[in-house]
């Protein structure tokens, strides 16, 4: 049952959506890796890529690692960021994620941005819930085609009562429940 | 040299690939070749793995020489507080 691709809108990973990181991952081994590279729209200061940006690549890598197939979703817990260097626009970057631990259906993650010379500038660390797609299907809106957004908008609001806080954020939240 | 000392002297070597034998507790962290923020951090994470404990994340610019780094490990090893009224605890 594939309920993420090819329909995907993700922020992070979906190659279709012009908007987001458009992060493409590759699994070796027990790790998932991508390269990333971005532009001014991303910044915060001028030259520097925004910290929460950042952050949602590094809880990218994380989720990509443990979603081991197309029929599972891993949906993020809790999550720790330091920041140890800038990341800038137009530089190559590479984000590693890989499990360190698991209990079940909770992983214990991580996942390290480095530069160009492979030095750390930032690290993710998370605790990560894998579940069904099948069984996560009705809290989800699936599309059949990529709709207008404007169109997505307002049948988000219809579907949930707190589009505002659940649905115009992490769709994919815990405990979120907008069905 | 305790343990921990002995431990943080490792891994700091390792993350900077430079000869323990460069490594006193009075030594200024950021004296050492290679030392920046960012082996600052895999420093941190290493001994973090190290001792199953979670450092605060202000450390960095609480310490300066690789003797306060220790005191801070072996404090939380042992179950206190960091010091800095930072709950820094070990993890499960």
């Amino acid at each position: 049952m594939n309920l993420v691709k090819p329909n995907s809108n993700c922020f992070g990973c979906s190659p279709s959506n012009a908007n987001g990181l458009q992060l493409s991952f590759r699994r070796e081994m027990d790790e998932v890796w991508a390269d990333v590279e971005l532009d001014e729209r991303f910044e915060s200061y001028p030259g520097v890529i925004h910290g929460g940006i950042v952050a949602t690549i590094l809880d990218e890598a994380m989720g990509n690692v443990v979603r081991s197939d197309e029929t599972s979703l891993s949906l993020t817990l809790s999550m720790r960021v330091r920041f140890s260097g800038l990341v800038k626009p137009r530089e190559n970057y590479r984000v590693v994620g890989r499990v360190t631990s698991q209990k079940g259906i909770h992983f214990s993650v991580e996942a390290r941005l480095l530069d160009s010379e492979r030095r750390l500038v930032a690290a993710g660390e998370a605790l990560f819930r894998k579940v069904a797609a099948a069984d996560f299907a009705d809290r989800l809106i699936v599309q059949q085609t990529k709709p207008d957004s404007s169109e997505t908008a307002e049948h988000d609001k219809r579907q949930c009562g707190n589009y505002e806080d659940h649905c115009g954020g992490a769709g994919d939240r815990p405990g979120h429940d907008c069905a | 040299m305790t343990s921990v000392s002995a431990e943080i002297t490792k891994i700091i070597a390792e993350a900077l690939a430079i000869d323990p034998a460069m490594i006193a507790p009075e030594t200024e962290v950021r004296t050492l070749p290679g030392a920046d923020s960012m082996k600052m951090l895999e420093v941190i994470m290493s001994t973090e793995k190290r001792f199953k404990i979670e450092l605060p994340d202000e450390l960095p610019f609480n310490i300066t020489t690789v003797g306060e780094f220790v005191s801070v490990v072996e404090k939380v090893v042992a179950g206190e507080h960091a010091g800095d009224g930072t709950a820094a605890s070990h993890v499960a």
